[in-house]
C-alpha cells in the first residue's frame, strides 16, 4: 500500500506544528496557554514567565526542529551516498571530532564559554570528517563505501579513545556530561543566529543534489553511464553533510539514532524518489526531535535530572522502526537501496 | 509471525522500561530527611612504645614514629587538620583540580610543594618528597594503600564528601600523639561556631539561603546534605531555599535549569562562578528570573571562593565558611 506523499506530508506538517506547540506550553514551571500566547504576541520582558517562554523554550524547539531535519537529511545523503542503509552521519568522524575538539578545548582553554565552545565543535567535526577522507582517499583504488565506513570506524575509535583518556586524567567527567548531555536544553537565541546560515544552506543544498542522489544509488557505473559526475555530486553531498552534522552536534551534543532510522522510515512511505525522501527526512527528523524533547522534559520532573534527549529518541523511534521493519522487511531496509 | 511476536514482546519490555523508569523515580525519594551525621573516630591508638605508636585505621594497622618530621598528607582533610594543628607538611595533594591550594590554607600552606592530583596519586612524587609519615584517604587512595605503606607508614583516613568535619583534627591529633592539643583547638572552633549561630539567629529563619555554582554554562544546586550542608542547616542553624533537595542520588549536585530558577525564594545566594561559565551568568543575570529572585533584588547574592565551598573538609574549612556567611548575613559581627 503505497499513500500519496502529500497527505503524509500535510499529517506530519500538523504533527510538527502541534509539537512546537507542547513543546511551549511544556517545562520545568507550569505556565498556562494564555500566558504563553500573550508572551509570543503582546511580550513583556519584565515578566518572567514570558521570558522563559520566549527566550528559553522558543529558541528550544527552534533549535529540536532545525537538529532533528538535519540529522535526518545528513542521514539520508549518507545512506544514498555509501549505499549502505547503515551509514550514518557518526561514521563520517564528526560526531568524535567534535567531541574531541570539545575535550581538548575544556583541558586547553579552561575559560571557553558556550560560544566559544559551539564554534570548537564545528571545527573539531570538520577535522574528523577531513581525517576520515583524507585516510580513506590515500590508499590505492581511492573512497569505496566500505573503505569509508572502515576508516570512518577506526577513526571514530581513536579519537574517541584520546578523548577519553583526556577525560580521565583530567577529571572532566562531570564537566563533559554537563556538555554533552545537555541536548537542546539552554539553546538561545545567538546559538541559533550563529548556526542557522550553516544548516538552512545544508538544507537547501541536500534539496538541490536530491536528484542527483537518487541516480547515485543506481550504484557509480550506472550513474557514470548515464551522464552523471560522481565524483563532484559525492564531494557536494559530503560537505552538505559536513554543514548538517557539523551545525546539530555543535548545538545539541551527540543526539543519536535520527540520521540513522528517519529515513528508513521516511523510505518506507514515500519510496526511493529523493526528491520525496530529502524534504520528508527533514520534517519527520524534526518531529521526532521535537516529541522526544517533550518526553524528555516529562521524564525529568519525576527524577529531577535530565534525561538526555538521545535517550528518548531511541525510546521513541525503536519501536516504530521493528515494528516497520517487521511489517515490510524490504522497505525498512531501504528496498533496493 | 514469530517476528511480529517478538517485535510486540520487545515493545512491551519498552513500555514496561519507560513505566519503572518513571517509578524509580518516585521511589528515590530526595525530600526524605535522612539520619543525621554521628561523629564517628576512625583512629584507635592500640599500643604506645618509645619508639612508635601502633595505630588502628580504616585500612588496617600502622606502626607511627614518635617524631615524624616529614609529612606527606593527600588527605585534604588531614591537611587541614595538620594546619590547625601548626604543623607544617612535606608535600600535600590538592583536592581540587589546579595546583593551588584552598585560599584559607594558603598562608599556613605557603613554600609546601603540592600535587595535583588526576586519576591517580603521582607515587613518585611522594617517594621524593623523603616522608616518615604518609595520611591518604580511602576513596582516592584506597587501591595504592599497599604501595604507600612500603614509602613510609601510612595512616588511612575515609573519604568525606557530606562526612563529620570535626572528627579528622581528634584522629590526626591522636596520630601524631597531640591529643589535647587537637581537643583545645577543636573546642575553640566551636565556640566561634556558637558565637556565630547567635550572631545569625535573628536572620537565620528569616532568611533562607541557598548555595550555587555556575558550571560549563549550566547552574548547579547541590543537596543540603551534601559538604557545606549539615554545617550552614543543622549547626549555624540557616534555613535553606526550599528548592535545594535534601539528599541526591549521584553527587549531590542537581542542574537547575533557568526555568526553576525562577522558583529560588533565597534572601541569600552564595555563589561560585567557573571560569568558562562568566560570560554565561552574564547573561542570566540580565533576565527578569534572575532579577526577580529575592536575594538579587536585595543584593545579597555573595561570590565565594570554590575551593573553601567545595573543599574545605577540616575545621579550618569551616571557620572559613562561617567567616563567609557572617561577612554576608550579620556583618556587624565578622572579624
Amino acid at each position: 500500500m503505497q499513500i500519496k506523499w502529500p497527505l503524509i506530508a500535510a499529517v506530519v506538517v500538523g504533527l510538527l506544528l502541534v509539537a512546537v506547540a507542547l513543546s511551549l506550553l511544556v517545562g520545568d514551571i507550569p505556565i498556562s496557554a494564555a500566558t504563553v500566547w500573550d508572551a509570543l504576541f503582546s511580550h513583556d520582558s519584565q515578566l518572567s514567565a514570558h521570558v522563559i517562554i520566549r527566550d528559553w523554550r522558543l529558541p528550544r524547539a527552534v533549535a529540536d526542529v532545525l537538529v532533528g531535519a538535519s540529522l535526518a537529511v545528513a542521514g539520508a545523503i549518507m545512506q544514498a551516498m555509501t549505499r549502505n542503509p547503515l551509514a550514518s552521519p557518526g561514521i563520517m568522524g564528526l560526531n568524535t571530532g567534535a567531541s574531541f575538539a570539545t575535550l581538548l578545548a575544556m583541558v586547553l582553554w579552561p575559560v571557553a564559554g558556550r560560544c566559544e565552545l559551539i564554534l570548537l565543535s564545528i571545527a573539531g567535526a570538520t577535522m574528523g570528517a577531513a581525517l576520515v577522507y583524507g585516510l580513506g582517499s590515500l590508499s590505492r583504488g581511492g573512497l569505496t563505501p566500505v573503505r569509508l565506513a572502515l576508516v570512518g570506524i577506526a577513526v571514530s575509535s581513536v579519537l574517541g579513545a584520546i578523548g577519553n583518556g583526556l577525560m580521565i586524567y583530567h577529571e572532566l567527567g562531570q564537566d563533559a556530561l554537563l556538555w554533552f548531555a545537555r541536548g537542546t536544553e539552554g539553546v538561545e537565541w545567538l546559538d541559533i543566529r550563529m548556526l542557522l546560515p550553516m544548516t538552512g544552506m545544508g538544507l537547501l543544498g541536500a534539496m538541490a543534489i536530491a536528484p542527483a542522489l537518487g541516480v547515485l544509488t543506481l550504484g557509480d557505473g550506472v550513474a557514470r553511464g548515464l551522464g552523471q559526475r560522481t565524483g563532484s555530486t559525492k564531494f557536494l553531498a559530503a560537505l552538505i553533510v559536513l554543514l548538517l552534522v557539523g551545525g546539530a552536534v555543535a548545538l545539541a551534543g551527540p543526539v543519536g539514532f535520527i540520521g540513522l532510522m528517519v529515513p528508513h522510515v521516511v523510505r518506507y512511505f514515500v519510496g526511493l524518489d529523493h526528491r520525496a525522501v530529502i524534504p520528508g527526512s527533514a520534517l519527520c527528523g524534526a518531529a521526532l526531535l521535537l516529541v522526544a524533547d517533550i518526553g524528555a522534559r516529562f521524564a525529568t520532573v519525576p527524577l529531577k535530572a535530565p534525561v538526555p534527549v538521545g535517550v528518548m529518541t531511541a525510546l521513541l523511534g525503536v519501536p516504530f522502526f521493528l515494528y516497520l521493519a517487521c511489517r515490510r522487511p524490504t522497505a525498512a531496509r531501504g528496498g533496493r537501496l | 509471525m514469530k517476528a511480529k511476536l517478538a517485535v510486540f514482546s520487545l515493545l512491551l519490555l519498552f513500555g514496561w522500561a519507560v513505566v519503572q523508569s518513571g517509578r524509580v523515580g518516585q521511589s528515590v525519594d530526595r525530600w526524605k530527611k535522612p539520619a543525621p551525621v554521628t561523629s564517628v573516630r576512625q583512629i584507635k591508638v592500640i599500643e604506645e612504645t618509645p619508639e612508635y605508636r601502633l595505630v588502628k585505621h580504616p585500612l588496617g594497622k600502622t606502626k607511627v614514629p614518635r617524631k615524624p618530621r616529614r609529612i606527606v598528607s593527600l588527605s585534604p582533610a588531614a591537611t587541614d587538620s595538620l594546619a590547625a594543628l601548626g604543623v607544617r607538611p612535606a608535600l600535600v595533594a590538592s583536592s581540587w583540580q589546579s595546583g593551588e591550594p584552598a585560599p584559607y590554607l594558603a598562608d599556613r600552606l605557603r613554600g609546601v610543594p603540592v600535587i595535583r592530583r588526576g586519576g591517580t596519586t603521582p607515587l613518585e612524587a611522594v617517594l621524593e618528597a623523603k616522608p616518615d609519615l604518609i595520611f591518604c584517604e580511602t576513596m582516592q587512595d584506597g587501591r595504592l594503600y599497599g604501595q604507600l605503606g612500603k614509602i613510609a607508614p601510612t595512616v588511612c583516613l575515609t573519604s568525606m564528601g557530606s562526612g563529620d568535619r570535626e572528627a579528622p583534627i581528634l584522629d590526626v591529633g591522636d596520630v601524631l600523639a597531640v591529643a589535647s592539643q587537637a581537643r583545645r583547638r577543636l573546642d575553640e572552633y566551636r565556640q566561634r561556631r556558637d558565637r556565630a549561630q547567635k550572631a545569625l539567629a535573628p536572620q537565620a529563619k528569616r532568611q533562607p539561603v541557598t548555595f550555587l555554582r555556575f558550571r560549563r554554562n549550566t547552574c548547579v544546586i547541590y543537596a543540603r546534605s551534601s559538604m557545606f550542608g549539615p554545617l550552614l542547616f543543622e549547626q549555624l542553624g540557616l534555613s535553606p531555599d526550599p528548592a535545594m533537595p535534601i539528599v541526591m542520588s549521584s553527587g549531590g549536585w542537581d542542574v537547575l535549569s533557568v526555568e526553576r530558577l525562577s522558583t529560588l525564594s533565597a534572601e541569600h545566594i552564595f555563589l561560585v562562578v567557573d571560569p568558562d561559565s562568566e560570560a554565561y551568568l552574564r547573561g542570566v543575570a540580565e533576565t527578569p528570573i534572575w532579577r526577580n529572585i529575592p536575594a538579587v533584588k536585595h543584593k545579597h547574592v555573595h561570590r565565594v571562593a570554590s575551593k573553601t565551598w567545595l573543599g574545605g573538609e577540616g575545621i579550618l574549612g569551616c571557620e572559613a565558611i562561617i567567616d563567609d556567611v557572617l561577612a554576608a548575613m550579620a556583618p556587624q559581627e565578622s572579624r
